[in-house]
């Protein structure tokens, strides 16, 4: 599981960082459960600041896609069974998101359910 | 038979000699004809009324701790003499062993200076306050922690790292955890039995800086493990992996242990005004603290079959 950040493009490093940890636990890769490096070994390894990577952290957590345990250190958290009210919330937005996509480009229905039925596979 | 004679005088010359113009040696040298003129000049200031044999015996014995000396200054400076060898027991492929060989060089010439220093420290007229054990054991702590403090630099641009977990437990054999744990712990029963009883203050305080030479290696230990790493392939991985538990276990556990047994040895000594067994326990943790650093004086690399590196991630 490699991690890479750049730090000359737009997006904030901490985004970057949140984003593949985020889809690293949303594809399966990183199990329920599984430990996460301390923010002073991820930072030191990445050569970051340790606010970036706690930063990072921190919005993961809000995200409910990890748990800190104190000295047992941040975990992958459990998945729900039932999507909590912002995680349905958030995925009405990304829905937006894909049906403007879809228009801009002149796909219809059909077409963005396929790419999502191929995307839901493949991920 | 005459040739075969020179060749093999010549082979032992061979070997010796680029190790005498090392460096390290002539360091070594340097080092221990200061610590003879100390120990000399000492002993001659209250010496005045020695009759012609004590002299003789005296400077019998200083010869013969001399030789000792440079005897185990040059193994110790003949380092870089095995340490590819070493290195070859070690690992696979070359990239790790010229890593390994670099961090052996590096710790074992560490551990030698700061070992050396702190027995010219203790030459210098600090015998009646500490002893030799202490200087020397503090003086390889301290330089293997400052052997151990250097990082990367941070890069620009992209950069990349595996999502992996090292921890000191990771790379520390059960063995010297439970030899640290049971030092720092006896450290603490001596502090409290020493506060209960009313012992010298002395007596506390080499068990709290028992303690506390635990504890900063242990912080050390940590910043080992945690060191930042970035993405690298299998072979280097593996090499630094092998070069953290080296560092952690042979390099910072095990002097912290032989450490704290010596630091715990004076505290029990200090104890026997309120404790008649405090001199045995002391002399018994002394032997026990001489016996780890004789069992790892360089680096305890001839026990690498018994006692291999260990490295498992959480």
């Amino acid at each position: 599981m490699i991690l890479s950040v750049d730090s000359t493009r737009a997006l904030p490093v901490y985004e970057q960082v949140r984003d593949q940890i985020r889809r690293m636990v949303s594809t399966g890769t990183l199990a329920p459960g599984a430990r996460l490096p301390t923010i002073r070994q991820l930072a030191a390894d990445l050569g970051l600041a340790k606010g970036t990577i706690e930063r990072a952290y921190e919005l993961l957590e809000s995200d409910r896609l990890i748990e800190r345990r104190g000295r047992n250190g941040t975990v992958v958290a459990d998945r729900p069974d039932v999507p909590t009210a912002s995680a349905v919330r958030e995925l009405g937005d990304a829905a937006e998101r894909l049906v403007v996509v879809a228009r801009q480009v002149g796909a219809d229905e059909e077409a963005v359910v396929a790419a999502l039925r191929q995307a839901w596979a493949t991920l | 038979m005459r040739q075969s004679s020179d060749s093999s005088h010549g082979s032992v010359w061979d070997s010796v000699w680029p190790r005498l113009t090392h460096p390290a040696a002539r360091a070594a040298i340097a080092g221990i004809v200061f610590l003879s003129l100390a120990v000399v000049a000492r002993s001659g200031g209250d010496g005045g009324g020695r009759t012609p044999l004590e002299i003789v015996l005296l400077l019998a014995i200083l010869g013969v701790v001399v030789l000792g000396l440079i005897g185990i200054a040059l193994t110790l400076a003949g380092f870089d003499a095995d340490a590819g060898e070493i290195a070859d027991r070690l690992a696979d492929d070359p990239i790790q062993r010229r890593l390994l060989t670099r961090w052996l060089e590096r710790a074992r010439w560490a551990r030698f200076v700061g070992g050396l220093s702190g027995c010219i420290v203790w030459a210098l007229g600090f015998q009646t306050n500490f002893d030799l054990l202490v200087c020397g054991s503090v003086g390889i702590c301290v330089a293997a922690v400052l052997a151990e403090s250097h990082h990367l630099r941070r890069p620009n641009g992209p950069r990349a790292a595996r999502l992996e977990v090292r921890t000191v437990a990771g790379y520390l054999a059960v063995g010297d955890r439970r030899w640290m744990v049971a030092v720092a712990g006896s450290a603490g029963v001596v502090v409290v039995v020493g506060l209960v009883l009313g012992a010298s203050q002395s007596s506390i305080s080499w068990a709290i800086a028992a303690l506390v030479t635990i504890g900063l290696v242990h912080l050390a230990q940590r910043r080992v493990a945690s060191r930042g790493r970035p993405a690298v392939n299998e072979s280097l991985r593996r090499a630094d992996d092998l070069a953290r538990s080296l560092a952690i276990g042979r390099g910072l556990a095990r002097p912290a242990t032989y450490a704290g047994l010596a630091m715990l040895a004076r505290s029990l000594f200090e104890l026997r005004s309120v404790l008649a067994a405090g001199p045995f326990l002391g002399i018994v943790a002394w032997f026990c603290g001489a016996g780890l650093w004789w069992r790892n004086r360089r680096l305890g690399l001839g026990h690498l079959a018994d006692e291999p590196p260990q490295v498992a991630y959480a």
